[in-house]
């Protein structure tokens, strides 16, 4: 009887505090999208920088728009590369549905602690299939990294200045990516290719985007 | 000289055959911007499937810039074929049709007779290529603007619109110096025969199986290509590298200076001995 008593109680014990933990997680994650969700529209300036092994383009300037909850277009002078979606966009899907929040610690970002929540959405079908959010003590996401089903993983650095809302001044976006060839008759490239790396062999790949000038709506 | 040269150039007009390089031109240029026009980006999704599945792609692919580019690549096969229509007849047309000997009895040395002709070649070698840059510069402008030029050439190259002019000019200057070889070729070629069909057909030939050998046996050759013509006509693509080979574009520049030299000083002695018997 004592053993049952034992056991009821160490489970319960370890249940209780494993439903706190995801508590604080969740007010974390609720936080820091409420704090993302007070950001008005703007408009401000950008400069975009590509770091991919195989891909050769020089920095890129232009202006973007953000329009609340999560919409953003970019007016960029000539051909860009930026990120697939933006980094409000990618906590939004990830917390829109069931997910369940876990505080995994806390950890130094860029100088700064912040408390790490992991986030794992209860549909299967999901997209994204795991998500990591650094936050820090103002409810500001320092970093995140998402994993999703098709697209591969990526991270997403994000360094603040001293802007009212929680606007970055750089985001850091680091991604998988494979190398490509295309038929030498769609490109004209006939010449040997010996040089070149293994097709669909995966490297990493960094979009830097600096944003300065905010225009508050 | 210039009389020569007039004379040569008159003669060179009058022939119909020549418009039919500029006709082809017209044609490809107007079919493949119509069919990019028509359905671009369809054509293009496939070439950007993989990398828009990572990126958003921000601004037009289809440009004046990028479809010159594409066309440059008619260079390769098609232009030299063109170029031997007109200059693989030229000595040996005349030969046949008897004009060649009445020719060779005006006082001038046989030396400018041949110059004057091969001049008369390079100058529809340079025509018929400014053609091409001009027909395509003019027509893509029109349909899709200017813009940035993307290149896709070991990897993904971005250039800004005011990075392409002198690769345009650099990349029409070398695809001109390979398209004079061709044109050095077949007139040295024309002064052996006295029919048309033999230097078109022969330069032809010697194109076709100088390409498939570099193509097949690259590895086996290695040693031996950069000293083969058919190796730097595609060397107007270094042009639109991020950083340029320098190295690997002087040495194109001698290796197609030395065969046209060579082409033209064979061509030349042949025909200072050639007895004109038709």
């Amino acid at each position: 009887m004592k053993k049952y008593i034992l056991l009821i109680s160490f489970v319960s014990l370890f249940s209780g505090l494993g439903f706190s933990q995801s508590d604080y997680a969740d007010s974390l994650m609720k936080g820091a999208i409420k704090r993302m969700e007070k950001i008005p529209a703007y408009v401000c300036d950008i400069r975009v920088l590509l770091d991919v092994e195989w891909i050769n383009i020089k920095e890129r300037t232009g202006k973007v728009y953000f329009y609340p909850p999560d919409s953003i277009n970019y007016e960029i002078k000539g051909f860009a590369f930026l990120p697939k979606t933006g980094y409000n966009r990618q906590v939004n899907a990830i917390t829109e549905n069931k997910y369940t929040a876990l505080h995994l610690g806390k950890e130094l970002v860029s100088d700064v602690s912040c408390d790490i929540v992991k986030i794992i959405p209860s549909d299967i079908e999901s997209e994204v299939v795991l998500g990591q959010f650094w936050i820090d003590k103002n409810l500001n996401i320092r970093k995140m990294t998402i994993i999703t089903k098709d697209e591969g993983s990526y991270s997403i650095l994000l360094e603040y200045g001293a802007e009212k809302y929680a606007v970055p001044r750089k985001v850091t976006v680091t991604f998988d990516i494979k190398s490509q060839e295309l038929p030498a008759t769609m490109t004209g490239d006939v010449e040997s290719t010996e040089d070149q790396k293994p097709l669909g062999e995966k490297s990493k790949g960094s979009i830097v985007i600096y944003y300065s000038n905010y225009v508050f709506k | 000289m210039r009389t020569l040269l007039k004379i040569e150039l008159y003669k060179i007009l009058k022939r119909p055959r020549t418009y039919i390089g500029f006709g082809t031109i017209l044609l490809i240029v107007f079919a493949l911007e119509l069919a990019f026009f028509a359905e671009g980006e369809t054509l293009i999704g496939l070439v950007f499937q993989n990398l828009s599945s990572v990126f958003r792609l921000e601004g037009k692919i289809i440009t004046v810039n990028f479809l010159t580019y594409m066309l440059l690549n008619v260079l390769i096969i098609h232009v030299p074929i063109l170029i031997c229509l007109v200059t693989g007849d030229i000595i040996s047309g005349e030969s046949a049709n008897g004009s060649l000997r009445l020719l060779m009895q005006r006082p001038y040395s046989r030396m400018k007779i041949y110059m004057a002709k091969w001049l008369t070649g390079v100058i529809y070698t340079i025509a018929l290529v400014l053609f091409l840059g001009l027909v395509s510069y003019l027509l893509g402008y029109l349909l899709f603007g200017n813009g940035d030029l993307i290149v896709f050439r070991r990897g993904v190259h971005v250039f800004e619109t005011t990075d392409v002019q002198w690769r345009f000019f650099g990349a029409f200057g070398m695809g001109i110096l390979s398209m004079m070889v061709v044109a050095s070729l077949s007139i040295m070629i024309s002064s052996f025969t006295n029919n048309s069909i033999g230097p078109i057909v022969g330069t032809i030939a010697i194109l076709i199986v100088l390409n498939i050998i570099s193509t097949v046996a690259a590895n086996a050759l290695q040693p031996v290509l950069p000293y083969v013509f058919t190796t730097h006509v595609i060397k107007w693509q270094y042009f639109f590298d991020s950083s340029i080979d320098w190295g690997a574009i002087q040495m194109g520049v001698i290796v197609q200076s030395a065969y046209i030299i060579l082409f033209t000083a064979i061509g030349l002695i042949n025909f200072k001995r050639k007895d004109i018997l038709t």
